[in-house]
């Protein structure tokens, strides 16, 4: 009963509080908008010079990169150097500028399609037809994914979940912080108010807005910027209530260790940056074995990899259902902690 | 004895004399640091009593051990009799930190409503509560106003009524007349006395000499340990000048000979 009046409290307070409301509904809009626009127009084709090329030998690469005629080699060296081109071809000769690996690898594919073709000219016709069909890429066959799947919806799963870790975490930390320093933790426990009620009541207040949230969150994704994801509202609901509740437990704990909002703030390097790392944004099938384990550490892993699965492969419960119980054993142990701390506002 | 709607006990109306808190040999310390050592005292039933020493005398220290909300290195605490921290007998204890401790983001109402449903209210009866508290700090223009709104005095008067909500038997009070205006302050006393005559246990921390004179009873703490406990009249004639002042002051300088910061 009492957990309720707490939770009846901390959401009077929210929808109270408009700007704290818009944070949660509308931050992750944006962000997400964002991210979609970014990777949406992300660079395809590279920039390549070419020197003295003929427009026959341009249209060899006119698929994988901007081809653009220049009279000599000095031209496109200072071209390139300007940051006009990304690479140019001189001859035998292939240059690129090398910063970014992407538009590097980019660079690189052209460079050897172009040389391929090159040297498919020069073969007898006979062998020239033949050499081609070996060249010739296959078709793969996609298990998950399709045509139009992008970066972006390999992402959005991801980012949905660190979205809601990050909000969750510093709302959620920063109300129980408040309620330390302005004195109602004190108040509120001269009452037969039970430390587990007190959490319990955060629990529900917050977990209804990170319900709202993530609802908010799968309606933009999949109905306005039409993500390639299997619509398992109900299951990618579940996984984000874990995911809110996990990171709820988290920031209320770390608020413990923080005497103002400053302090809350300087746990976001440690806490909140690594798991952005490890929730997908890198592959970490090559890296070190100890960086594996890091990464165990880290209750956004087990979301991430959870989402990932249901959004992207179609997953169900029963294959999802070891990253729920990690993110379960999390919450378990960051919220029997912080009963315990609280011990300090009153031994029972 | 009659019940209310909240399935409590009503409490009986002027019953005086009863002994309500009873400490015994608390003894507290932060680190190394002996903050209370070995205090004793009791407060019965219709009685204000005053809790006075310098800043840094342990003043605050001794009431949250007294209410239960920090532990204690030694002694106990009772509050009808029950071994305090005791859950059941949280919900008879108003407190008033030095803080305000209530939610900016809610309204007045909203926070009383909410204290007095922690203590064990029905809705009904915390909601009519409430509006009855408002009236009583004088704030029922103000019910459904924002607290951020609110100026420091009309916040301080709102606290108070948060301590009250319930209606509990002992109430707490640290140093409840700070940065009020005098006729605050006397609207404040003026509820100390009403709820005194109803039998409550009262104890009030203060620095204000004439707010200390209004007690029945003062505690004198200095350095963690009670320098004098009497009535202000008794207190008075131990000192030339014959205030409680003086007897203050005189505690004070007594600390200071002895190499002790106040």
């Amino acid at each position: 009963m009492k957990t309720m009046v707490i939770a009846g409290r901390v959401i009077r307070q929210i929808t109270g509080d408009k700007r704290t409301l818009a944070v949660m509904l509308i931050a992750p809009v944006i962000i997400l908008s964002l991210l979609y626009c970014l990777l949406a127009f992300n660079v395809t084709k590279a920039n390549i010079d070419l020197v003295g090329g003929n427009r026959a030998a341009a249209d060899t690469i006119a698929d994988v990169a901007n081809v653009t005629a220049v009279g000599n080699a000095e031209e496109a060296e200072s071209r390139l150097k300007a940051g006009e081109s990304d690479g140019y071809i001189d001859g035998d000769r292939f240059v690129a500028e090398g910063t970014d690996p992407a538009i590097t690898a980019l660079a690189k594919r052209a460079f050897s399609q172009y040389a391929m073709k090159q040297r498919l000219s020069g073969l007898p016709q006979q062998f020239a037809a033949q050499a081609g069909n070996i060249v010739e890429q296959p078709q793969a066959v996609l298990l998950y994914g399709g045509e139009n799947y992008g970066q972006f919806d390999f992402l959005a799963p991801s980012m949905m979940g660190f979205i809601i870790f990050f909000l969750v975490f510093l709302l959620a930390g920063i109300a129980f912080l408040r309620e330390r320093i302005s004195g109602t933790m004190d108040r509120i426990l001269v009452s037969s108010l039970r430390r587990s009620q007190l959490v319990a009541g955060y629990f529900l207040g917050f977990g209804l807005f990170a319900a709202l949230q993530t609802i908010v969150i799968q309606i933009f994704l999949v109905y306005v910027l039409k993500i390639q994801a299997y619509e398992n509202f109900a299951l990618i609901l579940v996984v984000n209530l874990f995911v809110a509740g996990t990171s709820l437990a988290m920031g209320t704990l770390f608020s413990a260790f923080a005497r103002n909002e400053f302090q809350l703030f300087q746990f976001i390097p440690i806490v909140i940056i690594p798991q952005v790392m490890f929730c997908g944004l890198f592959n970490l099938r090559d890296t070190p074995l100890a960086l594996q384990y890091l990464a165990r550490i880290f209750p956004l892993t087990y979301g991430a990899d959870a989402l990932r699965s249901v959004m992207l492969r179609g997953a169900g419960l029963a294959d999802v259902w070891q990253d729920l119980a990690a993110m379960f054993g999390f919450t378990l142990l960051f919220l029997t902690l912080n009963i315990r701390v609280l011990r300090k506002y009153r031994a029972i | 004895m009659k019940k209310t709607n909240d399935g409590k006990s009503e409490k009986a109306g002027a019953e005086t004399g009863l002994n309500i808190i009873h400490a015994q040999d608390i003894y507290k310390q932060f680190g190394d640091e002996a903050v209370l050592r070995g205090i004793d005292l009791n407060v019965s039933s219709g009685e204000i009593v005053g809790i006075l020493g310098p800043s840094g005398a342990g003043k605050t220290t001794l009431i949250k051990c007294l209410i239960g909300t920090l532990g204690l290195n030694r002694g106990s605490v009772f509050i009808h009799g029950v071994a305090m921290p005791s859950l059941c007998m949280m919900d008879r204890i108003g407190y008033m930190a030095q803080q305000d401790a209530l939610y900016d983001d809610l309204t007045g109402f909203q926070n009383l409503v909410f204290y007095g449903r922690l203590k064990g209210m029905r809705k009904r009866a915390a909601k009519d509560q409430s509006h009855e508290l408002m009236a009583l700090v004088e704030l029922s223009g103000d019910e459904s106003k924002k607290v951020a709104h609110y100026s420091g005095g009309m916040k301080r008067r709102l606290s108070l009524a948060a301590a009250l909500i319930g209606d509990p038997d002992v109430i707490v009070l640290d140093e409840p007349t700070v940065g009020i205006d005098p006729v605050l302050r006397e609207l404040f006393w003026q509820e100390f006395g009403r709820l005194k005559a109803k039998g409550r246990a009262i104890m009030i921390t203060t620095h204000v000499m004439d707010e200390a004179e209004k007690c029945d009873r003062l505690i004198l703490l200095r350095d963690g340990t009670i320098l004098e406990n009497g009535s202000p009249e008794r207190l008075k004639q131990k000192t030339p000048k014959g205030t409680l002042e003086a007897v203050f002051l005189e505690s004070a300088k007594r600390q200071i000979t002895e190499g002790r910061t106040v």
